[in-house]
């Protein structure tokens, strides 16, 4: 998947995954998108994946922090996975990585090890 | 500053499709002084945020032209301006101020951190505007030496 997002159910919930840009141009359509996804399935815990963005603004954090007050509302928890670095850099400024759990992947996890003792 | 060793001026309408052109434009352009992945993803970012003001606020769905200059300097250092000619700011101060514009019309789920992320991933910033002619939005960005990771 180039752009766009979708999801699979897991134990404890579901697992969107995110792709592509998430620029102000995709985010409305895409907040729809995961909006239809939400409102469809039974919540508990809503993984957020973003190891597919390769960009992201602040029409991404817009979508996020959207994306968990309707998660919260709904009765659901909501973690953001596998952010790169370049989109942890940007969550840190924002505060919501001090706001929302992270949660890297065990592999995700080895490939940061790697790049930073590179 | 002294003379700019290369520029390049980009004009588009305000439609947001051509925030993804703009960005890669302007990415494109400074790649000729060989920047760090880093120093690359800001400025993609920073212009992102600038042209998204420009349609977003400068002209609140109406379509206008966005400008864009890039200048490369000696000093490795990048000159970017985003400007628009729309409805303009009238306290740019309290404009600058984070989360501002949250919830606002047109801002939708943008969060009010664009003039926030501007200022923290370029050296300097300089927002200048006027009500009812447009808003000019200058940045700087020194990049590290050539040769680094």
């Amino acid at each position: 998947m180039i752009q766009g997002c979708r999801y699979t159910k897991t134990a404890y919930g579901i697992c969107i995954e995110l792709h592509g840009e998430l620029d102000h141009h995709i985010a409305k359509s895409l907040c729809n998108q995961i909006d239809d996804i939400l409102y469809s399935q039974r919540l508990g815990q809503v993984v957020l994946d973003l190891s597919g963005l390769n960009f992201m603004d602040s029409a991404g954090l817009g979508l996020i922090l959207g994306r968990y007050n309707k998660i919260t509302d709904l009765g659901g928890t909501m973690v953001l996975q596998n952010p790169n670095v370049r989109t942890r850099k940007l969550l840190e400024l924002a505060g919501i990585a001090a706001r929302i759990p992270i949660v890297f992947t065990k592999e995700k996890e080895k490939k940061q090890e790697r790049k930073q003792t590179v | 500053m002294k003379t700019p060793i290369n520029e390049m001026q980009l004009t588009f309408p305000s439609h947001s499709c051509n925030e993804s052109y703009a960005r890669s434009a302007v990415c494109a352009f400074v790649s000729a002084l060989d920047p760090t992945l880093e120093e690359l993803s800001d400025l993609r970012t920073v212009i992102s945020e600038a042209v998204t003001n420009a349609i977003v606020h400068g002209y609140r769905g109406q379509v206008g032209i966005v400008y864009i200059t890039v200048r490369l300097y000696a000093d490795r250092t990048v000159w970017l301006r985003v400007k628009d000619c729309g409805v303009g700011i009238a306290d740019v101060a309290q404009a600058m101020q984070p989360l501002y514009t949250q919830g606002s019309e047109g801002e939708g789920e943008r969060g009010g951190m664009g003039f926030t992320i501007m200022q923290s991933f370029t050296d300097r910033m300089r927002v200048s505007s006027r009500i009812g002619k447009g808003t000019s939005v200058v940045m700087q960005k020194r990049l590290s030496a050539m040769g680094g990771t």
